[in-house]
């Protein structure tokens, strides 16, 4: 009976471990992934309001951080209602074939007041490639916020096919900036 | 002027029913070029039509003079409102006209997605009105130089000589 206890404790511990891994969430609310990009030369802001990190952060060795963020692709505010009905089809984000986009850390160059080069992979539409994304980190009461911009091209990853490729129309330049709000969870002691 | 009116109308009226593409954007910019473009001349010619006096009408039944009058009014009203209509719609939609992809225009209103819908419907309507005007003001007109024969079409006409 004691060794079934155990036995429960054991997998019922490791249950949240499993779900979302890192020592940190993100507060959606106060929180957002946002991007511009020129159709026609008028910048259009869109958003991408749904994603989850896992995040590994000790604030008192940044640079050893691991950060992946995925986003979800169909959930794409393009910032316009007929962008957004078209950014999840297979010429743009190809969501049904791949519903998230993902970046994962692979190493932090501290570059002093706050600031980090963050070194990892961003995988678009089955593409992969490095990236290198410029972030700020600054602690507010208990938690972190991380913000950032950067820049990337979209035809790099396919983002725009066929007629879409045609960047007179569609500028290929697409900015991305971000602010998260990173809290930690309870279960688990921040150092 | 009139000749591109009826262009950019039809324009208009054709990327209305694309779906999106590229070719659509392209064409979509076009129409508000266009737009604005008749927007400055129509601008132009009501300061010109307020400042010299138009020739007097040609002898005409006093409901017809009226009716004349009232359908160059409406004319102008609608030759100014539906372009501001369609900047209003782009203004609304959040994408700032960008004249000849060189000059960003300012914006009539501040980004608000659920009005673009009720204000291109206004726009659209207000054209149907301009092409129904513009059926009779062309009926009137032919009806004068062929029933009447005056000189109301043809003076309306540059190119074409008076008639006696």
């Amino acid at each position: 009976m004691k060794k079934r206890i155990a036995c429960l404790l054991v997998v019922a511990s490791l249950v949240p471990a499993l779900a979302t891994a890192g020592n940190w969430s993100i507060d959606d609310a106060r929180s957002k992934i946002g991007f511009q990009y020129q159709a026609m030369g008028a910048t259009l802001d869109g958003e991408f309001p749904q994603y989850m990190a896992d995040i590994e952060l000790d604030p008192a060795k940044p640079d050893q951080a691991q950060i992946t963020l995925d986003v979800t692709t169909a959930k794409t505010d393009a910032g316009n209602p007929d962008a957004t009905a078209e950014v999840g089809s297979p010429l743009f984000f190809d969501s049904r074939r791949y519903p998230t986009a993902r970046f994962a850390s692979s190493r932090i160059q501290p570059q002093g007041n706050g600031r980090f080069l963050v070194e990892g992979k961003l995988s678009v539409k089955g593409i992969t490639r490095p990236a290198g994304i410029p972030v700020m980190l600054k602690t507010e009461g208990k938690n972190q916020r991380l913000t950032g911009t950067f820049k990337l091209n979209r035809l790099d990853y396919r983002i725009g096919e066929g007629m879409w490729a045609d960047t007179s129309a569609l500028a290929n330049e697409v900015k991305v900036a971000f602010s998260l709000l990173l809290v930690p969870k309870p279960s688990r002691k921040t150092p | 002027m009139a000749f591109a009116l009826v262009a950019n109308f039809t324009l208009g009226v054709s990327v209305s029913e694309m779906d999106l593409s590229p070719l659509k954007l392209k064409m979509l910019a076009w129409h508000k070029w266009a737009g604005m473009t008749l927007l400055a001349l129509v601008t132009l010619r009501l300061v010109n039509r307020l400042i010299f006096q138009p020739p007097p009408p040609e002898p005409a039944p006093r409901w017809q003079q009226r009716a004349a009058s009232w359908m160059h009014a409406a004319l102008y009203v609608l030759m100014f409102a539906i372009p501001v209509s369609g900047w209003l719609v782009t203004s609304a939609a959040g994408i700032p006209v960008i004249y000849l992809n060189l000059w960003e225009l300012p914006q009539l209103l501040p980004k608000n997605l659920e009005w673009a819908d009720p204000l291109k419907e206004v726009h659209e309507a207000l054209n149907q009105a301009l092409l129904m005007l513009v059926i009779v003001h062309v009926l009137a007109a032919i009806k004068h130089h062929v029933v009447d024969r005056d000189s109301t079409l043809v003076r309306m006409l540059p190119y074409l000589e008076k008639r006696r």
